[in-house]
C-alpha cells in the first residue's frame, strides 16, 4: 500500500479559499500563540478578551486603536503602492524615520500659525521620505538592483542617523535623554474632537482614498497594475516601467515619511530614539494581507493597530511580555504564505496502488523476439 | 505523391540500436505525435525532419524520459525501455544536446561535465586503493560515501575529457569556466558531457540554429567521426541542407504525422522540402485584389542585436504599404525576432531609419509606435503578449488604455473598458471567458488568448500590424480564424508584415514574399512568382545548383538575380 | 592616541567581535550560494543565543549549550527552508518574518533568563602550539588567545571554502545555486541540495548566537544580536559570496565596532596650528561620531553592490545566478 500525496497547480482558486486565506491565517496564528500564553501561565481565552474584545469597550480605548491605527494605514501604504508594481519596500522603516526626523526638525524651527506649518510639516516629511526612497528606487529602475537588500541597507543607515541626531545636535529637553524637545503646540495635530484620535488618521483615511482612486480608477493604476503583473509586457504596450518603479517607489517612501511626522506630531510630540516599534516592518504583513485591494489593507492595519493595543493591555493587565505582539506577528504573516500555497496548488492525498499512467506500455512485454 | 517514400519499418534486428514504435503523445486538444515510428541504427546519423510544431521536439522528450507516451514502445539495444526521468535515458546510453545548453558559466568545463558524478579525490579511487588494512578502510563503504561527498577528484576526469577532446579535435581548455567559451564550444563541451557518460546514443535538437556556418561545418565533422566510431546520432532539425549533407536517413515528421523514413542519399532536396511542407493547402481562403495604398512602414538599413549583443540584424530594407501583407519567410533565429520587434518599436535598431506613415521613429519609445497606429502580436504570447495575472479586461485594453473612449484625462472608466472588452470577446469568439473582470488571462487557452491578443491589436484599426508567429502552437480552429482575421484587416487598408515558418499560411496570405537568412532578407518575390521548395532552400542559406535548376523558371531566375543584385525594394 | 596599548586592545577587540560576523556570514553564504537568501539571520541568532543560554544553565556545559543553540538555529531555518524551497514562498518575507519571530520569542521567553548566572567559555590558547603562538608579540595574544568559539569560527572559514571549491557536495550546492535546471538534469536533488544549505545556514546562525551569549558576552540580554545578522547579510554582499572575502570583510566591519565603541579615545582632531582645523576638524569629529559610524558597514556594502553591478564585473565573485528563485519541475 502506498500513500501517494499529488500536487497539482490549480487553474482557478476557489473564491472562498481566496478571500478565506487571511482569515484562516490571522486565527491560525492566534491558535499557536496559545502555547506561549500557556507556557507562562497564562489563561489564554482571558488573554485574547483582553487584547481583542476590551479595546472595544469604551470610545477611549477604541480612539487608541485609531491613534495607533494612523501611522499603520499610512506606512502599509507606503508598502501596498509599490507592491502594486512589484516592489518590494522592506525598508518602509527607514523613510518613516526620514519623515520623522525632516519633520520634528521644521516643527521645532519653523514658527508659523498652525493652519500654516501643518501642511509644511506634512509635506516636509514627505518629501523626506519620499527622497529616501529615491536612490533605491532609482538603482532599481535603472540598474536593476534588488530594492529589497538597498531599502534594508537604507533603513539601518537612517536608524543611526536618527540616533546621531537626538543625541546630538537636535537632543533637547530635560536630563539628557536620547530625544527632541517638545513640539511646539501650533505643530501638534489638533484632535478630533471627543477622541484622542488626531487628524493624522483624517489625512490617513484620505490617502487611502486617494491611492483606491487612482489605483482603480486612473490610467496611472492601469499602468502600475500592468507593470506589476507583466513589466515585460507593459514595456510592449509602451508603458514605462522605469517610470513607474520611480514614482511608486517614492510615492510609497513619501507616505511613510507621513507616518512618521504623524506619530510624532500626532501622539507622542516630540521625536524619541526608539519612538516607532518597527511600524515600518509591521507595514509589510499589513501590506500582504491585504494586497488585494486597498480597503482591506485598512482592514488590516486596524488589525495590526489592535494587536498593539490589546498587547499593551496584555502586557500591564496579565504580565504577558509585549513581545507576544511580534509573535502574533509573525506568525499571521508564516501562515499566510504556508496558506498561499495552497491557493496556488491542490494536494491530493491517496492511498492504495497508484497508478499515474506514466507507464509505458510496452515496457510491460516480455521479449519475444 | 510523398506516399511512396514510406518504407516499411522492418529492418534487419541487429542493426537497430532504437526502436520506437507507434508513438502517441496527446496534449489537450492536441496530437504531437500520431503512432510515429522510429527506428535508429548503429553507426547512423539519422535526421528527423519536420516544421515547427511538427512532433520532433515531443518525440524526443519521450525519448529522453521527459514526456510519458500515451501508446507506443521503446526498444534500446534490443531490449524494452522504460523512462521516467531523464537520468533512465542517461543511464540506459542515451544522451541529448539541448538547444539551450545546459551549462552552468561560473563552472569550469571539466566540473560542469562531471557535475553529478561524484567523483572522489584519487587516494578513494577504487583503482589507487593498493592493499593493507589502510586500503580496506578507504574503501569501507562509510569511507567511500563520505569520500563522495567531501572530495573531489578532477584530475582523472580532466585527463578523459581531455583524451575526448582531442580525439574529436575539440579545441577547449578544459580548466577554463564555461562563461569564457564561445556557442560552439559550449556546444562541444555538451557533447563532451554526453561522451563523457558514454552515450551510445547521442541526440542533438537543432545543434545549427545558434551556429555559424563554419561552426556548423565543424559540428557536422564531429558527428562524422562520432559515428565512425560506432555512435548512433539523431539531429532533430528543419534545415534541408544539413539533412542533405550529414545523415544516413531522415524520418519526417509532418503536424505529428509519421510521414516516412528515406535513404538520404536517394532524395533530393526538393523532395524532402515537398515532404515536410506537403502539398495539400490546409485552408482555402479567399484572397480579393485590392489597392495598395501609401507606405506605412519603411524601413531601411535596419541592423540590430538580441539582448546577449550579437548582430542579428544587418541592413535590413523592408516596405510595407497599406492594404497588403508581406510575408518574411525564414527559419527560426535568422534575425525575424530582432526585425518584427523593431520595426514594432520595442527594439532599438542599432542603424538605420524606420518611418511609419511618413514619420522617423527609429529611437522614439515604444508608446510613440503605438500612438503611430502600430499593432504589435508578439511571438510570446505570455511573456509579452499579455499580463497574465490581470483580467481578460486589463489585457483587452493594454494597448488602448489611452484612448478617449475609456474616460477623461483624469479617471479611467472601468465600466466602458469592460464593456469594450465583452464586445472584442464576443466578436473575436474568444471562449472561456465568462467575466472579463474575473477571468485571468492566464487561465485561457493558447488558441483563445491568441484571439483576445488579436483582438486588442486590430480594434484600434492599425495602420501597421506586425504579426510574428500569430499561429504557432494553437488549434486548428484558431488558425483559421487568426488567418482570416489578418485577411480582413489587410482588405481593409493595413498593412501587415507577417512573420511565419509555416509556408502555407505565407504562401495562402502574403501578397509580397521576403525570405530572410542570417539577418538579411536574401530572396523578394510573391507567392505566384515563387514555389515553396525555393523559399524552402533559401531560408536555408540558398540552394545548391541542382535545386536550382530543376526548379528554374524564368520567374525564379528574375527575382533570384533581383535578390543577389541588391537588397533596393523593386 | 595612537599609541600600542590602543592597538593591541583594538585588535584584540576587532578579533573578538568578528567571531559572530564570520560564523552568522559563513551560513548565510552557504544558503546563498545554493540560491536562498535568508532574511531571517538575526532571528536565527536570537533564538541560538537564548536556547544556548538555556541548555548551559540547565546542564552547566557550555559545549551542551553551544551545540543546542545551534541546533535550535537549524530548526529555526526549517521553517525557512519549508516556506520557500518546498512552498516556493516569498525568500524576502519568511526571512524577514521569522527574524521578527526569533526576536519576539526570544524577547518574550528570555526575560526571566537576563540575570541568569553560568559559565561561559573561558579563554584558552590552541592545545599543543597555543602556548608558542601566544608569545607573538602584539599579534599572539590577540589572535592566539580568546574562547573556542572563535578558533571554532576560523577553522569554518576553511572548512566552508574546501566545502564549496573542493567537494563534490560544494559543485553541487554551486550548481543549484546558479542553474536549478540544469543540476535537476544532472541527476542532483535540487530540494535536498537546498534545504542542506538552508539548515546549514541556520546551524551556523545558531553557533553564531551560542557564542555570542556563552562565549563573547557571557550573559543574555533581551535583542543580543543587535543587528549584527543583518550586518551578516551585508557582510555577504560585501565578501561577493567567497568565504575568504568574508573573513577578510568581518574584520574590517569588527573594525568598525572596536573604533566605535572606543572613539571617546579616539582623536584624530588636526591641532589648531593647522589651517584647515577650523574646516576639517568638525567633519572628522562628525564621522567619528560612534552613531554615524555605525552606519560604515551599511554604506561600504551598499557602495560594494552598487559598484559591481554599475561596473558590471561579471566575475567569479558575483551573485548566484539563481538566487532568490524559486524551483520547481516543469510539469508536461
Amino acid at each position: 500500500m502506498l500513500v501517494d500525496i499529488e500536487i497539482d497547480a490549480r487553474e482557478q482558486t476557489p473564491s472562498w479559499i481566496a478571500y478565506g486565506t487571511p482569515l484562516f491565517a490571522i486565527a491560525a496564528a492566534l491558535a499557536v500563540s496559545v502555547v506561549a500564553l500557556v507556557a507562562i501561565g497564562v489563561n489564554p481565552i482571558a488573554a485574547y478578551v483582553e487584547m481583542f474584545l476590551r479595546p472595544f469597550g469604551t470610545v477611549a480605548t477604541i480612539s487608541n486603536v485609531l491613534v495607533r491605527a494612523t501611522p499603520l494605514i499610512l506606512v502599509g501604504l507606503g508598502v501596498y503602492l509599490p507592491m502594486k508594481a512589484g516592489l518590494w519596500n522592506i525598508g518602509a522603516e527607514g523613510q518613516l524615520l526620514a519623515g520623522a526626523i525632516v519633520g520634528t526638525w521644521i516643527a521645532i524651527n519653523v514658527t508659523l500659525p498652525q493652519l500654516l506649518v501643518i501642511p509644511v510639516i506634512l509635506l516636509g516629511s514627505a518629501i523626506a521620505g519620499g527622497l529616501w526612497a529615491f536612490i533605491p528606487a532609482w538603482l532599481r529602475a535603472k540598474w536593476g538592483i534588488s530594492e529589497i537588500i538597498t531599502t534594508l541597507l537604507f533603513t539601518f543607515i537612517a536608524a543611526d542617523i536618527q540616533l546621531y541626531l537626538v543625541r546630538g545636535p537636535m537632543q533637547g529637553g530635560s536630563g539628557g535623554f536620547p530625544q527632541t524637545e517638545l513640539l511646539p503646540a501650533a505643530a501638534e495635530f489638533p484632535a478630533i474632537p471627543g477622541t484622542r484620535a488626531h487628524v493624522g488618521l483624517l489625512v490617513a483615511l484620505l490617502i487611502v482614498v486617494l491611492v483606491y482612486v487612482s489605483m482603480n480608477r486612473t490610467r496611472f493604476g492601469f499602468r502600475v497594475n500592468f507593470v506589476g503583473s507583466n513589466a515585460d509586457a507593459a514595456e510592449q504596450a509602451g508603458m514605462s516601467r522605469y517610470r513607474v518603479y520611480l514614482l511608486t517607489l517614492v510615492a510609497g517612501g513619501a507616505l511613510a515619511g507621513l507616518a512618521g511626522i504623524s506619530e510624532i506630531a500626532g501622539n507622542q510630540s516630540r521625536l524619541h530614539a526608539s519612538f516607532a516599534p518597527g511600524y515600518g516592518y509591521t507595514a509589510v504583513p499589513i501590506a500582504l494581507l491585504g494586497r488585494n485591494g486597498v480597503f482591506r489593507m485598512l482592514l488590516a492595519a486596524l488589525f495590526f493597530a489592535l494587536l498593539f493595543v490589546g498587547g499593551n493591555r496584555v502586557t500591564v493587565a496579565m504580565e504577558v511580555p509585549s513581545a507576544i505582539i511580534d509573535i502574533v506577528q509573525a506568525l499571521v504573516i508564516l501562515f499566510l504564505i504556508t496558506a498561499e500555497f495552497f491557493q496556488r496548488y491542490r494536494l491530493s492525498v491517496s492511498i492504495g496502488r497508484r497508478d499515474d499512467g506514466r507507464s509505458i506500455r510496452g515496457s510491460e512485454v516480455t521479449t519475444d523476439d | 505523391m510523398w506516399m511512396s517514400y514510406i518504407q516499411p519499418s522492418v529492418t534487419v534486428m541487429t542493426d537497430d540500436l532504437l526502436r520506437m514504435e507507434s508513438i502517441v503523445k496527446t496534449f489537450p486538444g492536441v496530437i504531437a505525435n500520431d503512432h510515429v515510428d522510429l527506428t535508429v541504427r548503429r553507426g547512423e546519423i539519422h535526421g528527423l525532419l519536420g516544421e515547427n510544431g511538427a512532433g520532433k521536439s515531443t518525440l524526443m522528450k519521450v525519448l529522453y524520459g521527459l514526456y510519458a507516451p500515451d501508446e507506443g514502445t521503446i526498444r534500446f539495444d534490443g531490449e524494452p525501455l522504460r523512462l521516467d526521468r531523464p537520468q533512465d535515458a542517461i543511464d540506459a546510453g542515451i544522451g541529448m544536446v539541448h538547444q539551450h545548453f545546459k551549462l552552468i558559466p561560473r563552472l569550469s568545463v571539466t566540473e560542469n561535465i562531471v557535475l553529478g558524478s561524484r567523483e572522489p579525490a584519487a587516494p578513494f579511487r577504487q583503482e589507487n586503493l593498493g592493499d593493507g588494512p589502510l586500503a580496506t578502510l578507504r574503501s569501507s563503504g562509510p569511507v567511500q560515501a563520505v569520500a563522495s561527498r567531501f572530495s573531489l577528484g578532477l584530475d582523472r576526469p580532466k585527463r578523459r575529457i581531455s583524451d575526448l577532446a582531442d580525439q574529436y579535435g575539440f579545441d577547449i581548455d578544459v580548466s577554463a569556466p564555461v562563461r569564457e567559451l564561445d556557442v560552439g564550444q559550449r556546444q562541444r563541451v555538451e557533447i563532451l558531457k554526453a561522451l563523457y557518460r558514454d552515450v551510445d546514443l547521442l541526440i542533438l535538437d537543432e545543434p545549427t540554429a545558434v551556429l555559424t556556418p563554419v561552426e556548423a561545418e565543424r559540428l557536422f565533422e564531429t558527428l562524422e567521426r562520432l559515428v565512425d566510431d560506432g555512435l548512433s546520432v539523431i539531429l532533430i532539425t528543419h534545415k534541408l541542407k544539413e539533412v542533405k549533407s550529414v545523415t544516413d536517413r531522415v524520418t519526417v515528421l509532418r503536424e505529428g504525422e509519421d510521414i516516412g523514413t528515406v535513404e538520404t542519399a536517394t532524395v533530393d532536396r526538393s523532395e524532402l522540402a515537398r515532404m515536410m511542407v506537403g502539398r495539400d493547402v490546409l485552408f482555402e481562403i479567399d484572397k480579393p485584389d485590392t489597392t495598395v495604398g501609401e507606405p506605412v512602414l519603411e524601413a531601411t538599413g535596419v541592423s540590430a542585436i538580441d539582448d546577449r549583443g550579437v548582430d542579428k540584424l544587418s541592413s535590413v530594407d523592408v516596405r510595407v504599404d497599406a492594404g497588403e501583407i508581406v510575408g518574411i519567410a525564414g527559419v527560426s533565429g535568422n534575425g525575424q525576432k530582432q526585425l518584427a520587434e523593431t520595426v514594432a518599436g520595442v527594439r532599438d535598431p542599432t542603424a538605420g531609419t524606420i518611418e511609419i506613415s511618413g514619420q522617423e521613429l527609429a529611437d522614439a519609445p515604444p508608446e510613440e509606435f503605438v500612438a503611430q497606429g502600430v499593432s504589435f502580436v508578439p511571438e510570446d504570447r505570455h511573456e509579452h503578449g499579455c499580463a497574465g495575472d490581470l483580467s481578460v479586461m486589463h489585457n483587452a485594453v493594454m494597448k488602448d488604455f489611452r484612448d478617449e473612449q475609456f474616460g477623461d484625462s483624469v479617471l479611467f472608466d472601468y465600466g466602458s473598458v469592460g464593456d469594450f472588452a465583452s464586445e472584442l470577446v464576443d466578436d473575436f469568439d474568444v471562449r472561456g471567458v465568462s467575466d472579463v473582470t474575473a477571468n485571468c488571462a492566464k487561465d485561457l487557452s493558447g488558441g483563445n488568448l491568441q484571439k483576445l491578443i488579436l483582438a486588442r491589436e486590430l480594434a484600434r484599426d492599425p495602420e501597421l500590424l506586425v504579426a510574428n508567429q500569430p499561429t504557432r502552437g494553437i488549434d486548428v480552429g484558431a488558425i483559421e480564424f487568426v488567418r482570416e482575421r489578418l485577411l480582413e484587416q489587410r482588405n481593409r487598408g493595413t498593412g501587415v508584415l507577417l512573420f511565419s515558418e509555416d509556408l502555407d499560411e505565407l504562401f495562402d496570405l502574403s501578397d509580397r514574399l521576403l525570405v530572410i537568412y542570417e539577418g538579411e532578407i536574401v530572396l523578394r518575390t510573391t507567392p505566384e512568382e515563387t514555389t515553396r521548395e525555393q523559399v524552402s532552400v533559401e531560408m536555408n542559406g540558398g540552394g545548391d545548383a541542382q535545386v536550382a535548376v530543376a526548379d528554374a523558371d524564368p520567374a525564379d531566375a528574375a527575382t533570384r538575380r533581383a535578390a543577389d543584385g541588391g537588397r533596393s525594394e523593386q | 592616541m595612537t599609541d600600542a596599548s590602543f592597538l593591541i586592545g583594538l585588535a584584540d577587540a576587532t578579533v573578538s567581535a568578528s567571531t559572530v560576523l564570520i560564523l552568522a556570514g559563513l551560513g548565510e553564504l552557504i544558503s546563498e550560494r545554493a540560491g536562498i537568501l535568508n532574511l531571517g539571520v538575526e532571528g536565527m541568532i536570537l533564538v541560538g543565543a537564548l536556547s544556548g543560554v538555556v541548555a548551559t544553565v540547565m546542564t552547566g556545559s557550555y559545549w551542551i549549550g553551544f551545540a543546542v543553540g545551534s541546533i535550535c538555529g537549524l530548526l529555526t531555518a526549517t521553517i525557512h527552508a519549508f516556506l520557500c524551497i518546498s512552498l516556493k514562498a516569498d525568500q524576502a518575507i519568511s526571512g524577514i518574518m521569522l527574524t521578527l519571530l526569533g526576536t519576539g520569542v526570544t524577547t518574550y521567553f528570555g526575560q526571566q533568563w537576563a540575570s541568569a548566572q553560568f559559565t561561559g567559555f573561558p579563554d584558552r590558547t590552541l592545545p599543543v602550539i597555543g602556548g608558542l603562538l601566544v608569545e607573538i608579540p602584539l599579534l599572539g595574544p590577540t589572535v592566539f588567545e580568546g574562547p573556542a568559539t572563535d578558533f571554532i569560527a576560523l577553522g569554518l572559514v576553511v572548512a566552508v571554502w574546501w566545502l564549496l571549491t573542493r567537494t563534490n557536495l560544494g559543485l553541487e550546492m554551486i550548481s543549484v545555486g546558479e542553474d536549478p535546471e540544469t543540476a535537476d538534469t544532472m541527476g542532483i536533488d535540487v530540494f535536498r541540495m537546498r534545504y542542506l544549505a538552508v539548515l546549514i545556514g541556520g546551524l551556523l546562525a545558531g553557533a553564531a548566537g551560542a557564542h555570542l551569549s556563552l562565549a563573547f558576552n557571557g550573559i543574555w540580554t533581551n535583542n543580543i544580536a543587535a543587528g549584527q545578522g543583518w550586518i551578516a547579510v551585508a557582510l555577504v554582499i560585501f565578501a561577493r559570496w567567497r568565504p575568504g572575502r568574508l573573513l577578510v570583510g568581518a574584520y574590517l566591519f569588527a573594525l568598525f565596532n572596536s573604533l566605535r565603541l572606543r572613539s571617546q579615545s579616539l582623536d584624530l582632531a588636526l591641532g589648531p596650528e593647522s589651517p584647515l582645523a577650523g574646516l576639517l576638524n568638525p567633519v572628522i569629529e562628525f564621522l567619528l561620531n560612534p552613531a554615524i559610524m555605525s552606519m560604515y558597514p551599511y554604506i561600504v556594502t551598499l557602495v560594494v553592490l552598487v559598484a559591481t553591478i554599475v561596473l558590471r564585473r561579471d566575475d567569479d565573485s558575483a551573485q548566484p545566478a539563481a538566487l532568490v528563485q524559486a524551483y520547481s519541475r516543469e510539469a508536461d
